[in-house]
């Protein structure tokens, strides 16, 4: 029996009310207006952030399209991460931020192409004069960043939501918040000041940051904090107390909610010694921190919601290195990927990746892969660090490999093989971010209209700095194919 | 009702221009537009007018079915399908499937076109990707600097 069927309508025919009878005009067929704008989406979610500014210059409606805070919603989602790296210099201070992406088909073995990375912007800073005046500096309370040469320097605290905190490259003070995609900046308000006239042989104030998100309540905080040390003792064999090392005495903390024009000091009392406090990290509302004392690492973490500074279960691998050796941060790495904590712990031996797999729960932290080191060709020194960056879905991972020189390593863990990249850069050394990137709007994000939002890349575009048009590239230096990978 | 679906042995697909596919019930599951119809139906052969899908692409789509329906293909086999199907496509081709998956609420071919048209967009020019999707600028020319100078970066 045939059936007519009339029922499935063509929506494009209904858009299309002029034109309704023609039911297919193939010298029309395909036009963009037939494509419906979910259908376009689909397609744009699929590019890489940088061909995606591109098609926001397409048409009006593509802009509004890739504009809609429920397209960088769904576009987030999809967590592709990518690194932003500044090369790293002893002369000064590099103000170039090269952006790359880190999508598998760009390492995969068997591909040989060079690896761009974009510069993604340039802090510009203001000392011209001229800039100054055009951005009329004299008016404004405060300078973006710094306003003389010897201030013109940051630092990176982290990233979180794709927007980036930048800091004083000293003592951590949180200036800016940033989303490099978009050049959208803020400035944060000064934090408190130290306690001046304190006597610097005696006392030591040391600063540190970090920057999250809360969800429960949509708010992007900054966490300020002051460590106060003094000078110990320590007893001599003849019985005479002398004046040795910094001991721990107390801190404070200040926090600052993004929009709000101060910052709230926060009573701690952390009953633990804090020596350095690295990898700040924002999982599930609350910023990590990896606390270095001495001989000892453990988890420190600031709950947004009950704004109490606490202890956190850290993985087993802290525990294993609990020898004699001293300590370095450079050896051990925090960060989140899709939501979950993980810490990368490695030694002259092997390198190892853990995941905290149900969050606040010690028991959870699963060993995900063990890396032999010490049996590589590629790895001939003891002193050799390697930092797992990410972990793609596909099974292969990126390291960042410190030694001699700074390199990428691409891992197959499934195939069992490896690539190596190298930056082209002299001296080739530099400093990496992961970060997810966003179109996220910073107008969006801040409560408060008083909070004026700029633009890094409308600020001084008549003045190049002199690196500015330097395009870095990454380069496979060799495969090889005899790695030895043990996947738990 | 479920025995009378099951009855259900050879779908006929009426393409645009009147050619004629019959396909079995498995291979239609995935074009929601044409398995929503079916499951209304107690006949034992139906045959489905789709005036907007021509008979090449319509060929192409089943083509694709078959085999991603297939339970003996392996995992590698079917990737190097999509590899060889995606390569013989030309731009306009691409399209007009996408616009076919999405008439049919096909979900995974649409993502799979998606994807295949984001790579051929990827790192081009907004020139080419207007050429490519025939739309016609609508912003003045100022507006239009404006908007390439705060994506600066997107430029190089």
């Amino acid at each position: 029996m045939e059936i007519k069927l009339d029922s499935i309508a063509s929506t494009r025919d209904s858009q299309r009310s002029n034109d309704a009878k023609s039911k297919i005009d193939e010298a029309e067929f395909p036009y963009f207006d037939n494509i419906p704008s979910h259908i376009i989406a689909d397609i744009l979610l699929q590019l890489p952030i940088k061909s995606l500014l591109t098609c926001k210059c397409v048409s009006k409606s593509w802009k509004t399209l890739i504009s809609e805070p429920h397209f960088d919603k769904l576009y987030s989602d999809r967590a592709r991460i990518s690194f932003i790296i500044r090369t790293y210099n002893h002369n000064f201070m590099p103000k170039n931020f090269y952006h790359l992406e880190c999508e598998s088909e760009k390492f995969e073995i068997g591909r040989n192409n060079p690896v761009k990375l974009n510069p993604l912007f340039k802090l510009r800073l203001c000392f011209d004069k001229e800039c100054l005046k055009k951005d009329n500096y004299w008016n404004r309370k405060r300078p973006f960043i710094g306003c003389k040469a010897r201030h013109d320097k940051c630092g990176i605290l982290n990233s979180c939501n794709g927007l980036l905190c930048l800091c004083h490259h000293n003592n951590l003070t949180p200036l800016v918040i940033l989303n490099p995609t978009t050049g959208d900046f803020i400035r944060l308000p000064e934090v408190t000041k130290t306690p001046k006239r304190l006597n610097p042989t005696l006392v030591r104030i040391v600063g540190n940051a970090g920057f999250g998100f809360h969800p429960k309540t949509g708010e992007y905080k900054v966490i300020h904090m002051w460590l106060k040390y003094v000078k110990g003792n320590r007893v001599m064999p003849n019985g005479v107390s002398r004046p040795y090392g910094w001991v721990f005495e107390a801190m404070t903390l200040e926090i600052h909610t993004l929009g709000t024009s101060s910052w709230r000091n926060v009573e701690v009392d952390p009953q633990f010694s804090i020596k350095e406090l690295k990898h700040a990290t924002c999982v599930n509302g609350a910023l990590h921190w990896i606390r270095f004392d001495n001989w000892q690492m453990s988890i420190l973490c600031f709950n947004f919601d009950s704004e109490m500074l606490q202890l956190f279960p850290s993985p087993p691998c802290f525990e294993n290195n609990n020898n004699n050796n001293e300590m370095s941060y450079e050896i051990i790495r925090m960060g989140q990927l899709s939501g979950f904590l993980y810490i990368c712990c490695a030694s002259d031996q092997n390198a190892t990746m853990w995941i905290m797999k149900k969050y606040g729960i010690g028991e959870s932290w699963t060993n995900v892969y063990n890396i032999d080191i010490s049996s590589n060709r590629l790895f001939p020194s003891p002193f050799t660090l390697c930092c797992p960056l990410k972990h793609f879905e596909e099974g292969a991972i990126i390291l960042l490999y410190l030694y001699k020189s700074h390199c990428f390593i691409y891992y197959e863990l499934e195939k069992n093989r490896f690539k190596v990249f190298q930056i082209h850069e002299n001296p080739p050394f530099f400093e990496v971010i992961p970060h997810i990137p966003s179109l996220i709007s910073l107008k969006d994000v801040v409560k408060g209209d008083n909070i004026e939002v700029l633009n890094i890349h409308s600020r001084c575009t008549k003045f190049k700095l002199p690196e500015e048009n330097e395009v870095l590239s990454l380069v496979q230096e060799f495969v090889n194919t005899r790695m030895k990978i043990t996947t738990m | 009702m479920a025995a009378e679906k099951s009855s259900i042995k050879i779908i006929t697909l009426i393409a645009a221009d009147g050619s004629v596919f019959e396909v079995e019930p498995n291979i239609v599951k995935e074009m929601k537009t044409v398995q929503s119809y079916i499951d209304e139906l107690d006949q034992n052969t139906v045959s489905i007018p789709l005036p907007n899908v021509f008979g090449n692409d319509l060929a192409m789509i089943i083509e694709y079915c078959k085999k991603h329906a297939s339970e003996e293909e392996t995992k590698e086999a079917k990737e190097e399908f999509d590899f060889e199907f995606v390569k013989r496509m030309k731009s306009d081709d691409k399209l007009r499937l996408l616009q076919a998956a999405s008439y049919l609420n096909m979900e995974s071919f649409l993502q799979f076109m998606a994807k295949a048209i984001a790579a051929e967009i990827e790192n081009q020019s907004v020139e080419f990707v207007r050429d490519y999707f025939q739309i016609e600028s609508d912003f003045t020319p100022e507006e239009e600097a404006e908007l390439r100078k705060e994506n600066e970066w997107a430029f190089k």
